[in-house]
């Protein structure tokens, strides 16, 4: 006998805005990772002699560049924020449905300022 | 037979999942239309009983019709509930209603799925008072402040609409427990009479079983009791991280 289906279609199936905010959590620290080694590599060159930080500073200008680091600081912004929400609800807090969906939307809302005002300090 | 008034008649386009394991078929949606009362507000199962009497085939459960029995969990228009006590106006869009069977689960016909993963979690925590005092035949005393602790625990019944609203229980349904049975495991790890409180929590100190759970709310989200299993799997957290401390 062939196995049951399964109705599993994420696409049919509504996300409250706190299973968003922790999908993003998810994605967000995959980002981290790809992005983090290479970004590590131009601070060591950098910090390694005056020709380095030349090298460093002349790829940090490159528009590829500053768009990877763009996306690494939203990333780490995200993943900063909806971890300190998540210890807050390890403590007890914001654990109705009204504070889960207020304070993953705040999580959203205070990344996107926080990762503007860095944007455009980067750019 | 009430027959109503074709002024009071609006007509309801159902999508309903279908699918015959006899049939060697795929699972496809099958349209259907329905009159529904104008001037009523009805609930979603009354709306599948429409269905059914234009196509008899169409399989579902349902009992009490009155949000007791739990057994019309279903996913309606993308948000799990219960068929008899979801109210037309609160899932209508754009007159559609879909309906689809619980998410995450073996589906063995239309709209019914195999319960069995829920069930065996569920017994797992075991769902039931272990006292270590003799006993003599009569009941155990518990204080009024102790019986309320048990209050948005006890009134769980089982439906399954949280445990198949949880993306962790759909990845790990052998090993995390889901957010029913934890809420359960909660209800008796907190009853004042039960003395088995330290062994219920070894059972639970493990990667899986509890900590899967990432507190995204979907189970309060969907709970037609209004109960709150997040909260009672914090506690549970809480308990852990206490007792290894």
């Amino acid at each position: 006998m062939s196995r049951p289906p399964i109705f599993l279609n994420l696409l049919k199936i509504q996300l409250p805005v706190a299973g968003l905010s922790s999908i993003l959590h998810r994605i967000s620290a995959v980002g981290i990772f790809l992005l983090f080694l290479p970004f590590t590599f131009i601070l060591v060159l950098a910090l390694n002699s005056e020709d380095g930080f030349n090298k460093a500073t002349f790829f940090l200008d490159l528009f590829l560049v500053k768009t990877f680091l763009s996306l690494l600081l939203i990333g780490l912004i995200y993943h900063f924020m909806s971890g300190i929400r998540h210890l807050i609800m390890d403590f007890g807090y914001w654990s109705t449905l009204r504070s889960g969906k207020y304070s993953a939307i705040g999580t959203i809302f205070l990344s996107i300022l926080f990762s503007l005002i860095l944007i455009i300090q980067i750019w | 037979m009430n027959t109503i008034a074709v002024e009071q008649i609006s007509t309801l386009k159902m999508s309903i999942y279908r699918y015959d394991p006899d049939s060697g078929k795929k699972p496809y949606m099958q349209e259907i239309n329905v009159d529904i009362p104008k001037d009523k507000d009805i609930m979603v199962l009354d709306a599948l009983h429409l269905a059914k009497e234009q196509d008899p085939s169409i399989s579902f459960r349902r009992s009490c019709r009155e949000g007791v029995c739990g057994s019309d969990g279903m996913n309606i228009n993308g948000k799990n509930g219960l068929g008899c006590i979801t109210p037309l106006s609160e899932v209508v869009k754009k007159n559609k209603l879909e309906i689809r069977p619980l998410p995450g689960l073996p589906v063995v016909k239309d709209l019914i799925v195999d319960m069995t993963q829920f069930v065996d979690q569920y017994k797992k925590i075991r769902p039931y008072l272990i006292s270590d005092k003799e006993d003599n035949g009569k009941e155990i005393p518990q204080t009024i402040e102790d019986r309320d602790k048990l209050d948005g625990l006890y009134e769980c019944i089982l439906c399954g609409c949280c445990s198949t609203a949880c993306p962790s229980f759909w990845w790990n349904p052998d090993k995390f427990l889901g957010p029913a049975a934890l809420l359960q495991a909660y209800r008796f790890i907190s009853d004042s009479r039960d003395t088995a409180r330290e062994e219920r929590l070894d059972q639970l100190e493990d990667a899986f079983s509890v900590f899967r759970c990432h507190g995204i709310m979907n189970c309060v989200s969907v709970c037609p009791k209004g109960l709150n299993p997040t909260k009672a799997i914090n506690e549970i957290k809480k308990m852990l991280v206490k007792r290894a401390l």
